[in-house]
């Protein structure tokens, strides 16, 4: 059984150690499956595994991703190109027409005035940051900002005839600025212009009429509300505390001048509604200009024909001519057909005249997704622009991302293929492992070999906590699995963290061993108690709803047997009790009727007297039964409880208890009756036996007297003396063995004292002892030592122990009589030394029929020394013999008698 | 010399009994049943009856209380049943002497020896002066200083005479041997140890027909030495 279980466990590890490397396997594909790429927009991670595994290099999205990125790059990176180079090359002395260049991105704001920076300014103002400087002025201030410009060409009457602001036409002592350009506006609103600024001198004389009948302010005011309806922002509106209103409005800071060497914007405009046009102009390009040159850096540097594997060439027709954008330089020269000639042999490529509905190429690029990507920047891309895209898949180019890609793609696709079958086999492994241990589950060799279910104490455990447990240990499974898979997930990029510790390589690894052992061990534990409580059929049987249905059941069947109980107690108690309750509601009930009230009271009172009564009788009753049980069992068989003073139950236990008793009464009568019939039969058996043997020994006696001399037949008349006499002795023995061992014997105890029956003892066998050479010690401390015994059956003792003495001891040796009180008691020892070589143990020879020489060949009934240990051991002594080689001991000892005071008792005066 | 009656139901024993009883010269009768027994002693003139207790018909207790209605002559109960109950009883219903089977020949001779005697001679032995101490067949005299068992005189050393007067002067009390020790020797009673006692066997040996069940002098073991009253 030992070695099924230690096979059992090795089994088990081993198929924790199975999971702990399906883990690690699973972990090794997972955390190894990241491919790492530096693209434009910083560092980019693609997962090999599952998606691509078995594709080639060409069609795994991760290629598609990164021709995708590179499309869409180049396709920018030319746009940013053609804004930035002169012919191929960053110029940083590019003159940018800013109103140009924002509207060709649509970003302006409108406006017609316009401002030339060189590129290098422009970049390097964006580099440092735009600033604005709040201008706070009265409203007269902000609309005179710019010139004086209350004039009535300025006005004009709306459809109601009331006047308003119409727009700048004429301004004072302003910059000289062509007022043609100005007129333009209103011209091309679809107004005829007719005088000064398309008005009549009539409708002027009508509008300065009007001007005059206005106040400064309600014209400032009408200035004010016509530059407002042109929603220019920053421009905030405040009411100081004396009611007038102040302006804010935000100016930029200009940090470089421009080509024309003015640095303020102001300069180059005439009213409010220009300059801030203007100024957004010049804030929008900067801010594009500045994103786009660095972008430009960072692409140009990375799709450098020296450092990408990504070949590309784009040729447009442009105002100022044909411009070709390439990384090829040996390209720049040659034919469209050429060029398409040398993008044809790379092994994936695309090829788009826009202008010619030309499409082709070799990857899952489609038109649609090629138009979106140039839709974008549609304003530097002309219809007649010719894209030629191509990957060099010899990857020639060591450090771009398709090479990066490429290697490690290469490195991993292989691999898991063969992860993937060990993780099979080991799975397939530890599925067997576990089914081997479900068959084996539970079952124990027993000693014959056959096979034994067994359960430990955790499959004795109630089944509802196994499931317990399970669905805690699934949850932990899944809390477990969840932290794993956020693990493989964050393994690349940033290092992947578990509860904010950082975790290296290693750690991960580990936590992915640790978790398959868990979930290995966690099935172990619940599917195989499972299976050994399915075995040993104990699933049911063991869980807490069989033992509460059990309980139930044991309840419902125990009412069921006990009818009569429910019957008697039960019910009479429920009726009782609600009687009472009815009793108390009346009462409250009828508390006004004092006369009803009184009557239920006294009724109740009445009926729990009874009950009371009845209650009190039938315990007393049980009382009384049990006292007699007691009695009964204390040994006072004759006892019988009174049953006809009883009642009900109660009667009935009394006499069933009376008949247990009368049971007890009769087995004791018949036992003692046996015990005394036992001792009766040897008795009559020893009277019978004496009788013949008077015969024998007087008619032996009488041969004797003929004094035949004859030798056989004296020798013969000897023998039949001895014998008769020994069968004499053994009779008496008997009995007396018998009546000792039965318990008939009666004692009929007396103080006595042990010193005196020694003497007596010793003159009694003096003459004896003196035939056999032997001399007595008695060696005592001259007090009496009194002992409370039957003195008949203490001599029984000492004459046998003396007769023993006389037999057996060696001729002219002392006989050592010791005595002695110790601790209550008083002991003594008798010692001689034996005249044949003892050959037996002392412990048989106090055994019946058990003699020192063993041949029984010499008088006495062997019955002397046992007699003596019985006779001494039912007066509470003690009896032992010793045997030091020849030296023979007999210890006894009895309990000292304690009544009149020691030394006062030295016999009746 | 005497007519002796002997019943008993083994007729062996009666028969060995007649021949040790007929050597000393006595009549013997044989009974076998308590009724033939009785029958006898109505016909012949009988001095003394042995009888077996156990017997068909008419057994040896009902047997001596019936006979014990009429006459008092010496009768020996034999029997096979030794225990003192069945002595007490024997003796108490009128027997005179109790003897236990298998019994010594010699012994059962010398006790219908002792009871013919007491019953023959001991009536009319009555005291002379108040030296005289009788109990049953034994009397001592102190002014002869003589022992007499039965009517034979027994010979004494002084200090076993001494000891029986003591015991025959103070019947039924119990003498320990420091006791005794004391009033013979006149000195303490340290280290008397065993010689009261071998003292005590002596005189036993000397007035009783079977020491070990003695009549007279009866041994108290663990306490002492006494002569009953009869």
């Amino acid at each position: 059984m030992k070695k099924t279980t230690l096979k059992k466990v090795c089994l088990e590890l081993l198929q924790h150690l199975l999971a702990a490397g399906i883990m690690i396997t699973i972990a090794g594909l997972l955390l190894n499956s990241y491919i790492s790429v530096d693209s434009i927009d910083g560092p980019k991670v693609y997962r090999v595994f599952p998606i691509n595994a078995g594709l080639e290099f060409e069609e795994s999205e991760i290629y598609q991703d990164l021709f995708r990125n590179a499309v869409s790059d180049i396709t920018q990176l030319v746009v940013l190109k053609g804004q930035l180079e002169t012919d191929g090359i960053l110029d940083p002395a590019k003159q940018i027409d800013v109103t140009e260049y924002v509207s060709g991105i649509g970003a302006d704001s409108g406006g017609s005035l316009t401002v030339v920076y060189t590129l290098d300014d422009i970049v390097k103002w964006g580099k440092s940051g735009v600033e604005y400087t709040d201008r706070f002025m009265s409203m007269s201030e902000f609309v005179n900002y710019f010139g004086y410009c209350i004039y009535p060409e300025n006005f004009k009457l709306d459809e109601y005839g009331q006047l308003c602001f119409d727009d700048f036409y004429h301004i004072s002592e302003s910059e000289e600025t062509d007022p043609e350009e100005e007129g333009e506006e209103p011209g091309a609103d679809g107004e005829a212009p007719e005088g000064r600024y398309g008005k009549s001198a009539e409708e002027i004389a009508v509008l300065a009429g009007k001007l005059e009948e206005s106040t400064q302010e309600q014209l400032e005011d009408m200035v004010f509300s016509h530059i407002m309806s042109r929603n220019l922002d920053g421009i905030n509106i405040s009411r100081e505390d004396d009611g007038s209103l102040t302006v804010s409005i935000p100016m930029l800071n200009c940090r470089y001048a421009t080509v024309e060497g003015k640095k303020q914007l102001k300069e180059y405009a005439q009213n409010w509604i220009d300059y801030i046009q203007l100024q957004e102009n010049v804030v929008a390009a900067i801010d594009s200009l500045t994103v786009n040159y660095q972008r430009y850096q960072i692409c140009n540097e990375a799709y450098k024909g020296s450092k990408s594997n990504v070949k590309y060439m784009v040729r447009m027709m442009t105002d100022e001519g044909i411009r070709t954008y390439t990384n090829v330089p040996d390209l720049a020269g040659l034919q469209d057909n050429e060029v398409t000639e040398f993008f044809n042999e790379y092994r994936r490529y695309l090829i788009y005249y826009p202008d010619s509905l030309v499409f082709m190429g070799n990857t899952i690029f489609s038109e649609e997704e090629m138009d979106d990507y140039i839709g974008v920047y549609s304003y530097a891309y002309p219809d007649t622009t010719h894209i030629w895209l191509g990957v060099d898949s010899r990857y020639a180019i060591e450090g771009d991302a398709f090479q990066t890609a490429n290697a490690v793609y290469q490195k991993i696709v292989p691999n898991v293929g063969r992860f993937i079958v060990l993780i099979m086999i080991l799975a397939f492994v530890w599925l067997a492992t576990g089914i081997y241990l479900t068959v084996a589950a539970g079952m124990v060799l027993g000693e014959n070999g056959e096979q034994i279910c067994y359960l430990n104490r955790f499959d004795k455990l109630w089944t509802e906590l196994l499931f317990l447990l399970g669905a805690g240990l699934a949850y932990g499974g899944l809390q477990g699995a969840r932290a794993i898979l956020g693990i493989a997930q964050t393994a690349e990029g940033m290092p992947a963290r578990l509860m904010g510790v950082e975790l290296t390589k290693l750690y991960q690894y580990g936590l992915f061993a640790l978790y398959g052992i868990y979930v290995s061990a966690c099935i172990d534990i619940v599917w195989l108690s499972l299976v050994r409580r399915v075995k040993a059929g104990s699933l049911w049987r063991g869980s807490f709803l069989f033992f509460f249905c059990r309980g139930v059941g044991n309840t419902v069947r125990f009412i069921f047997r006990h009818k009569n109980s429910v019957v008697s107690t039960l019910l009479p108690y429920n009726i009782f009790l609600f009687s009472n309750l009815i009793g108390i509601a009346a009462v409250y009930r009828l508390w006004n009727r004092r006369m009803y009230a009184l009557l239920i009271l006294l009724a109740m009172v009445a009926v729990d007297g009874i009950v009371g009564v009845l209650l009190f009788r039938r315990n007393a009753e049980l009382a009384e039964i049990v006292e007699g049980i007691g009695r009964i069992r204390d040994g006072e068989e004759e006892f019988k409880v009174d049953a006809d003073s009883l009642h009900g139950s109660s009667r009935e236990l009394a006499i069933a208890v009376n008949n247990i008793g009368e049971g007890i009464r009769h087995a004791v009568k018949t036992s003692m009756e046996d015990e005394r019939m036992k001792t009766d039969l040897i008795t009559n058996v020893s009277h019978d036996i004496k009788t013949p043997l008077t015969s024998i020994i007087s008619y032996v006696d009488l041969l004797k007297r003929l004094h035949i001399e004859e030798e056989p037949a004296k020798g013969y008349i000897n023998i039949l003396d001895s014998k008769a006499q020994r069968l004499k002795q053994l009779t008496d023995d008997l009995m007396e063995v018998s009546k000792i061992s039965s318990g008939t014997i009666v004692l009929e105890k007396e103080k006595l004292n042990l010193t005196e029956l020694l003497n007596q003892g010793i003159g009694e066998f003096s003459e004896k002892l003196e035939e056999c050479g032997l001399q007595v010690v008695f060696e005592e401390d001259d007090t009496p030592a009194y002992i409370y015994a039957d003195s008949r059956r203490m001599w029984r003792v000492v004459e046998n122990l003396f007769n023993n003495i006389c037999k057996y001891a060696l001729e002219g040796t002392r006989v050592y009589i010791n005595m002695a009180k110790a601790q209550d008691r008083i002991e003594v020892s008798i010692k001689n030394i034996s005249r044949q070589q003892m050959n037996v143990r002392p412990q048989e020879l106090a055994e019946r029929f058990i003699r020192g020489d063993s041949s029984r060949t010499t008088e006495g009934s062997g019955l002397g020394l046992s007699i003596a240990k019985s006779l001494v051991q039912v007066h509470d002594g003690s009896f032992e013999i010793l045997l030091d080689g020849d030296l023979f001991k007999v210890l006894f000892s009895f309990p000292e008698y304690h009544e009149s005071p020691a030394g006062q008792a030295r016999g009746p005066a | 010399m005497a007519n002796i009656l002997v019943c008993d139901d083994d007729r062996e024993i009666v028969d060995a009994i007649e021949i040790y009883l007929s050597q000393d010269g006595h009549g013997i009768y044989k009974a076998y049943d308590g009724k033939q027994a009785i029958d006898l002693l109505k016909k012949e003139e009988i001095h003394l009856l042995i009888m077996d207790v156990m017997m068909p018909k008419l057994d040896g207790i009902r047997a001596t209380l019936k006979i014990r209605e009429y006459s008092s002559i010496p009768i020996i109960i034999l029997s096979a049943k030794s225990e003192d109950t069945d002595k007490i009883l024997g003796l108490n219903i009128g027997a005179d002497d109790y003897i236990t089977k298998p019994f010594n020949p010699l012994e059962l001779v010398a006790r219908v020896k002792s009871n013919l005697r007491r019953y023959t001679s001991l009536g009319s032995l009555n005291a002379e002066s108040k030296a005289v101490y009788q109990v049953g067949g034994l009397m001592i005299n102190d002014d002869t200083k003589q022992v007499l068992v039965d009517g034979e005189p027994v010979k004494m050393t002084p200090i076993e005479y001494n000891i029986l007067l003591l015991l025959m002067k103070n019947q039924g009390r119990v003498f320990s041997i420091d006791q005794i020790y004391e009033s013979i020797w006149n000195e303490d009673a340290i280290g008397a140890d065993n010689t009261v006692a071998v003292h005590i066997r002596h005189i036993r040996e000397k007035i009783e027909i079977n020491p070990r069940e003695p009549r007279y002098l009866k041994v108290v073991w663990g306490v002492g030495y006494k002569i009953d009253k009869q």
